[in-house]
């Protein structure tokens, strides 16, 4: 019985793909019924689960992969399923008018496929295989809108720094199986393993990515640049960290720390909506990581969870809010947080649902994301720095919530109350049940929740001052950013003020990264002065600016600069040499076939001086 | 039906002679006759591999091999010795995966060698006589009888490059020509070698690869292990372990001996790279674990890291150069030089899934790698043209051609559930499982993967995404999505590719019993 649940879970999501992918009118629907029906299965199976579940795949001639059902990966997959159930429905209406939304479905499906697989997998080579799968699906989603130059070089890029983070995740694998140590694993290889999970979590140096990944339709940044793949990051390293070596799980939580504080500087001075939400993920991404890395594993896959609501929560409503933009204000950008403003009055429902998510981020109380925060920044209280990095991102992310609250939906209405769509709101109904306390406990202030008891719990529990704290954190960080921006003035740029004096460290960090790309860049071109190769590349990089991925630009391009000169290398010293004995046989023989050819007294010379040399020869030595 | 080996080898022989008899009044009929010849081909070999007892565990060589046919060929009194030659075939778990390949890819390669219009006569009699002779490579049990089949692949090759190739022909020819025979001496040198040093059960000398594996040598001679005769400072096995190195390496190819391939080709007509890349490679491969590996253990430990070595860099170095072309053909033949690297690496850990790993990314790449140079033909016969930058936005006009590049790229870069990532899995796994290995090659080995991913996924982006346009209008009429000729190539092979990469055991059962007897004589 055991294999029907787990096959049924793999393979209904992939059918709804491949149906959805043939069938063009009715695409989203079918996507939506298998996902419900995969849902409704594994609700059932996580409700009446004794032991695990257990199938065995024998792959190759020595290496059984093993798919395991446990409470852990149940609860995981419901969470997956319920969001990608939700997207996939608000998608329907979000793409009525795409022509190749059967195309989208069908991605959509592959990627739940490929994201079921992840969270069953029990062997490493298994999740080794899903996890390419899901970042596979990524780029397909990223690239949809294909046509349009920026998104194929974007999705090309985002796969490529993902790539880049596998083969470190494959390298680990691979050495962790060679040396056949079930226990606890050596330095190297944890540390290529966590160097290689973290990529797909967009945590440093590898965030560049995520940002560019929000060229794709806005529902697929919710689902899986916010809730899902960007998790299996952290899922991975949860996994793991029992056999990780110690050392490495603090490197984690600092990288972890790290990333959190660097997402929320960033996200304080956006104003691309998306963008703010995608630094805003990868800060939140930062606190699961820190969390993973400090021990607290139980809160690290709780804030996975109460995250995945909250944000596909708000990146579902900012696509409402950018389709509002572009089809009833004429104007520029509808990403663009200056254009909008006044939104509460016109999307009153969206409002409210908006401010909820946006509120369950900042971690106030009676919403989930401070059960969860809570129990992570409780967990940092022995490392300063970490704590302080914690805190700091409190305020940080409170302040860049407000503002972003207030340009969209403060601020002089254009236009009368408009339609709103039942469909989504609905969809954004339920997230946002997702995303207050009730979902999880009954007492708001609780620190005991059976989830992080199901995950693994944690030896740290929030003391008063941590609640305290953070609260205070919050206010201090919204109000100011309140005051600030109540009254502004919207053509004006608020980025010369004392924020980013604070943030200034962040920017350390971003200006390291500058330095080594710059580095890379000049390398580049000297390279490219000494060789007249199509330049193409090389313009498209230098009319990008430095930003965090500078770095990984930087490497890309000197890698394909060097590649050019490999070539050249090739072609001419190696064939070279190659040719030259060819040449250099041609001209021996030519000038021996002349000897040939001479009159008989000639040839008779020569062979006298030759009968002489050897004669010589033998005589002598 | 015990003879059935021999028919699949020799059938296409006979009736390449036969074509000769045929008038050209009726040329038409010739891509027939070889469609049908290869077709019947590929049934026997399909007959074979459903009849081979893949549970057949052997304890030596000598038991190892089956539908084996053995008839005494050339017998001759050289005055001072004697010349033994057998007729002598066979297969076992590493020859079978590779001989189905062959009939699979010689079938493809009649297929799309359908648009051939000019000396159509002489192009079948060739295309057949080449067919033999790889089926000949690779079940010849008998070192004369292989040395005679891996002479006999070049004839026809230069003459296939050098009459239907492209503008740079016959330089092309003639290099591919010169490199291959410079191969084939060193490779005879040992040959010479083995059989002055090979006995068999009678104790006489031989030419039986059987013996060779089994280590059945002559006291006293000069290739026997644990022989003191030196030369330059080498002992005389591993003098011949380098000199076999060299030999096969130029036909794998690693670098720095490989520049003959992309001239190659580039030159050559589209069914031609199609069996150079995904059968003339191969046999390099099957030399290295034949007779290299096969005969020389005890050299293949002794040069385990120079191997490696030369794995890394063909690996990457090939996928370097892949990422500078320019032209998508002369990209897909680098791109072969990077994944046979992997061959090497996978020998050269020495583990069983090192070398099921290896023996499985030949088969993988001999079929991802034609369908590539088909993907390359679609275009090219379209506008003559294959520069990249030539391209863009091909996705909106040619959506079924898009797809096929997508399925075939990213089986190249090793994407799960194709059959790429398995082999390069398994090498891998082998690598680092390996103890005497060092692991910074396994590390290495591992930014081919990397390059691959950044060569493939560029030329998707550069080609076939943004919006549409060609360089030259007078193309934009000819931007047609594939014909049904080609859609029957393309979607065979990828039904094979996702097969194998969903249920990879269907090579590695055949080869398992095979590679466990393999492995032991490592260990001895």
């Amino acid at each position: 019985m055991s294999e029907v649940i787990i096959i049924a879970t793999l393979l209904l999501p992939l059918l709804g793909g491949i149906v959805a992918a043939t069938t063009k009118q009715q695409s989203g629907w079918i996507l939506a019924m298998l996902l419900t029906l995969t849902l409704g299965l594994n609700l059932v199976t996580f409700l009446n689960l004794g032991d695990a579940l257990v199938v065995e795949w024998f792959w190759l001639t020595d290496v059984r992969l093993r798919f395991e059902y446990t409470q852990v990966s149940g609860a995981l997959l419901m969470l997956v399923l319920l969001i990608a159930t939700l997207v996939t429905i608000y998608s329907i209406a979000y793409m009525k008018e795409e022509p190749r939304k059967h195309h989208y479905f069908g991605f959509l499906g592959f990627f739940v496929f490929a994201m079921c697989g992840l969270l069953m997998a029990q062997h490493l080579i298994l999740t080794f295989i899903f996890w390419e799968l899901v970042g596979f699906a990524s780029y397909l989603l990223i690239g949809f809108w294909y046509k349009k130059e920026s998104v194929a070089t974007s999705a090309r890029q985002a796969f490529m720094v993902n790539r880049f983070a596998d083969g470190l995740l494959l390298a680990g694998i691979l050495w962790v199986l060679g040396s056949r140590t079930t226990e606890a694993w050596a330095f190297v290889p944890s540390l290529l393993i966590v160097l290689g999970a973290i990529g797909k979590s967009a945590q440093l140096p590898y965030s560049g990515w995520l940002t560019k990944a929000m060229v794709g339709p806005t529902p697929v940044s919710a689902l899986i640049h916010a809730a899902t793949m960007v998790a299996a990051g952290v899922y991975v390293t949860y996994t793991l960290s029992p056999q990780l070596h110690p050392a490495v799980l603090e490197v984690t939580a600092y990288i972890g720390g790290f990333t959190a504080f660097y997402g929320a500087v960033c996200a304080l001075t956006q104003f691309d909506i998306k963008r703010i939400l995608a630094y805003s993920t990868i800060s939140q991404l930062g606190y699961m990581v820190l969390a993973v890395g400090v021990g607290a594993r139980g809160f690290a896959i709780f804030h996975l969870w109460t995250h995945a609501f909250f944000k596909s929560g708000l990146f579902l409503g900012a696509a409402s809010i950018i389709h509002y933009m572009a089809h009833h204000r004429n104007g520029d950008d509808p990403q663009d947080i200056r254009n909008m403003g006044g939104l509460r009055k016109e999307q009153p429902t969206l409002f409210y649902l908006f401010f909820i998510f946006s509120l369950a981020l900042m971690g106030i109380p009676l919403f989930a994301g401070f059960l969860s925060k809570e129990g992570i920044l409780a967990a940092t209280t022995d490392h300063y720095l970490l704590s302080f990095l914690g805190f700091a991102t409190v305020a940080l992310t409170a302040f860049y919530v407000v503002r972003m609250l207030l340009y969209v939906f403060d601020g002089e209405s254009v236009k009368n109350k408009g339609n709103e769509s039942v469909l989504t709101n609905g969809v954004l109904s339920v997230l946002a049940t997702g995303s207050i306390w009730i979902g999880y406990s009954l007492n708001p202030f609780s620190h005991d929740f059976l989830l992080v008891d199901l995950f693994g719990g944690s030896d740290a529990h929030a003391s008063i001052f941590v609640t305290l704290g953070s609260f205070l954190l919050v206010g201090i960080g919204g109000g100011y950013s309140y005051f600030k921006f109540k009254h502004m003035d919207r053509s004006k740029s608020y980025l010369t003020s004392r924020i980013a004096a604070v943030s200034y460290n962040g920017f350390y960090l971003n200006h390291l990264y500058e330095l080594i790309a710059k580095g890379a860049y000049w390398l580049a071109l000297l390279y490219r002065r000494g060789l007249k190769l199509n330049p193409a590349s090389a313009i498209s990089y230098s009319k990008s600016r430095f930003k965090i991925d500078t770095v990984l630009h930087g490497i890309g391009l000197a890698t394909v600069l060097f590649a050019k000169m490999l070539a050249l290398v090739d072609r001419f010293i190696i064939d070279g040499v190659v040719n030259t004995l060819a040449i250099g046989s041609g001209f021996v023989g030519s000038y021996l076939a002349r000897i040939n050819a001479r009159k008989a007294q000639i040839q008779l010379i020569w062979m006298a001086i030759f009968l002489i040399l050897v004669l010589a020869f033998l005589f002598l030595f | 039906m015990e003879s059935l080996l021999s028919l699949i080898f020799l059938l296409p022989l006979f009736v390449a002679f036969g074509l000769l008899a045929i008038p050209s009044r009726f040329a038409a009929s010739y891509k027939w006759i070889s469609l049908v010849t290869i077709a019947f081909q590929l049934v026997g070999t399909i007959w074979i591999a459903l009849r081979f007892d893949k549970n057949h565990a052997a304890t030596s060589w000598a038991e190892a091999f089956q539908w084996v046919e053995r008839v005494p060929w050339i017998r001759m009194d050289l005055g001072f010795g004697s010349f033994n030659a057998d007729y002598f075939v066979g297969i076992d778990g590493i020859s079978l995966p590779l001989v189905v390949l062959t009939s699979i890819i010689l079938l493809v390669g009649v297929l799309s060698s359908w648009n051939i219009t000019e000396k159509m006569k002489g192009y079948f009699f060739l295309y057949l006589l080449l067919s033999s002779s790889i089926v000949g490579c690779f079940i010849s049990l008998d070192f004369f009888l292989f040395y005679i089949c891996f002479e006999f692949m070049l004839l026809p090759m230069f003459f296939l490059i050098g009459i239907w190739g492209g503008e740079r022909r016959s330089y092309a020819s003639i290099k591919f020509f010169l490199y291959t025979l410079l191969g084939s001496l060193f490779i005879l040198v040992v040959m010479i070698g083995l059989y002055q040093s090979t006995v068999d059960d009678k104790g006489a000398l031989t030419f039986s690869l059987v013996a060779m594996l089994d280590g059945q040598y002559l006291s006293g001679s000069v290739l026997e292990p644990g022989s003191t005769q030196e030369l330059w400072g080498y002992s005389y096995r591993s003098l011949a372990f380098l000199f076999l190195l060299i030999g096969f390496g130029i036909k794998l190819p690693f670098v720095p001996l490989h520049t003959w391939l992309p001239d190659a080709h580039v030159e050559a007509p589209t069914p031609i790279s199609v069996i150079l890349a995904g059968l003339l490679l191969k046999v390099g491969g099957y030399g290295f674990f034949r007779i290299a590996y096969g005969i020389f253990p005890d050299m293949a430990t002794e040069y385990q890291v120079t191997v490696g070595i030369l794995g890394v860099l063909s690996i990457i170095y090939g996928g370097l150069n892949a990422l500078a072309q320019n032209d998508l053909k002369k990209l897909i033949a680098y791109s072969s030089v990077s994944h046979m690297g992997f061959v090497l690496i996978g020998l050269t850990s020495l583990t069983t899934e090192g070398l099921s790993g290896g023996l499985f990314q030949m088969v993988s790449h001999g079929l991802i790698s034609p369908a590539l140079f088909i993907l390359v033909g679609v275009v090219y016969d379209r506008t003559h043209n294959r520069q990249i930058e030539n391209f863009s936005g091909l996705a909106n006009k040619m959506p079924v051609y898009t797809f096929f590049v997508a399925l075939f790229f990213f089986a190249g870069l090793g994407l799960p559930g194709l059959p790429g990532f398995v082999g390069e899995l398994m090498v891998l796994l082998g690598a680092f499982a390996s103890s005497s290995l060092p692991k910074w090659i396994a590390i290495l080995s591992i930014l081919g993967i990397i390059i691959s991913a950044a060569y493939f996924l560029w030329v998707i982006q550069r080609m076939f995404f943004g919006t549409y346009f060609v360089r030259n209008e007078e193309w934009n009429g000819n931007m047609k999505d594939l014909t049904s000729r080609e859609w029957i190539m393309l979607a065979g092979l990828g039904v094979m590719v996702i097969a194998l990469g969903i249920y990879p055991k269907l090579v590695l059962d055949l080869s398992e019993q095979t590679i466990h007897l393999f492995i032991q004589s490592f260990s001895r």
